[in-house]
């Protein structure tokens, strides 16, 4: 199959550095032969997720409303629109079992571009309109690594603002336009990523392994609430318990999650 | 010659007659008298008893006629003993009662009972960063 590159997404302006991460555990999502072309973003200033689809700028930095592409069967994606050969095929669920969602960053005729949950992060693809169901999704979340904190938004409008904690130093939190790509419930709120967890599209820059998973990035809640506020996780971002159930009663796959330095 | 006289004759008659002369005179004076002494008068005479007083009705003249009775007070709405004629002007027909509340969400945890339209979790063990 042909290559997927990353990132590519002109409405996705990211840094693209020429160091690929390792990825030896591999994505649970790619599952194919999809590999990347050796960029990889590291780091995300402000001003560089102000795309059309990612808002207006540091006063709004999210957007009002994004389009999520769902899929219930098996998805070809490939690597420019109008290609008749795919570069890679998803399968209708997760690793985890949740439903395939795709966040739209951009469309072409009967095209859709999307953003894949695959390494590198940033990368993106293109999938045909008539494979999928597109829903409009209103919420996104906005992680402000500076302040550390979260901020839930309505169509734009705050919802809740939360402290959170972020990546130590040695294991920073990515920054980017990512999205939700799992909705989990523990079943276990005492365990370290309390009741409630939110698989991204993102993974560690350092991390490609972690307790058997392939580093993926997610929110979650915490048994350790005295480190919320802190920089102490190997990537993930920590929000009390309380705001983890909320986002559980609010957040739909395919919600955008704008992880800012 | 034999000289027959009344009283000899008949002397029982003549004091029984004597008594009943007395006893009608005595009545007749007390028939004529009676009413005087009792106080009446012959203004107190009732007169005639009139058919009205027998409990029969009796026409009269409408400028004679007493005034309509009032008419009763208009049912208060919603009276439940007012008995209105079929079809009758009525109070307005009372305002259909407001459909109930919704029922409360369910109290659980927040996220248990998410939304129709929200995504519902998977139950599943995460292995992100942490």
């Amino acid at each position: 199959m042909r290559r997927i590159t990353a990132p590519l997404g002109a409405t996705f302006a990211v840094v693209a550095l020429a160091l690929a991460v390792g990825c030896g555990g591999g994505s649970a999502e790619d599952g194919d032969d999809v590999t990347s072309d050796a960029t990889s973003t590291t780091s995300v200033a402000r001003a560089d997720v102000t795309g059309d689809d990612a808002g207006a700028g540091d006063d709004a930095p999210a957007p009002a409303s994004s389009q999520v592409a769902r899929a219930d069967q098996e998805l070809a994606v490939f690597a420019a629109a109008g290609d008749g050969e795919p570069a890679m095929v998803l399968q209708p669920a997760t690793g985890f079992g949740s439903p395939r969602a795709l966040l739209v960053v951009a469309e072409a005729a009967d095209w859709l571009e999307v953003a894949l949950p695959v390494r590198p992060n940033g990368t993106t693809g293109w999938i045909r309109r008539a494979d999928v169901e597109l829903r409009a999704i209103d919420e996104s979340i906005v992680v402000d690594l500076t302040a550390r904190t979260l901020t839930l938004l309505d169509a734009g409008a705050e919802v809740l603002t939360t402290p959170v904690a972020i990546g130590a130093d040695g294991n920073p939190t990515p920054t980017g336009r990512f999205y939700v790509v799992d909705k989990l419930d523990t079943r276990d709120p005492t365990g370290p990523y309390g009741r409630f967890a939110f698989g991204l599209s993102a993974f560690s820059d350092v991390l490609t392994e972690f307790a058997g998973g392939d580093g993926q990035v997610g929110v979650h809640g915490t048994n350790d609430p005295s480190s919320i506020g802190q920089a102490v996780s190997h990537g993930c971002i920590r929000v009390p318990n309380e705001v983890a159930a909320q986002l559980s009663a609010t957040v739909n796959l395919g919600t955008p999650v704008t992880i800012l330095l | 010659m034999t000289t027959i006289s009344y009283t000899d004759q008949h002397p029982h008659r003549t004091a029984l007659g004597l008594r009943r002369v007395a006893a009608v005179g005595t009545m007749l004076v007390l028939g004529v008298l009676a009413p005087t002494a009792a106080g009446a008068s012959p203004a107190d005479d009732p007169g005639p008893v009139g058919p009205d007083q027998l409990g029969l009705e009796q026409p009269c003249l409408p400028d004679l006629c007493p005034p309509d009775p009032p008419e009763p007070p208009e049912c208060p709405p919603f009276l439940a003993t007012c008995d209105l004629a079929p079809g009758g002007d009525g109070p307005d027909d009372p305002e259909p009662p407001e459909p109930p509340e919704p029922p409360e969400p369910p109290t659980g945890e927040p996220g248990e009972h998410a939304a129709d339209d929200v995504d519902a979790p998977v139950v599943a063990t995460p292995n992100f960063t942490g």
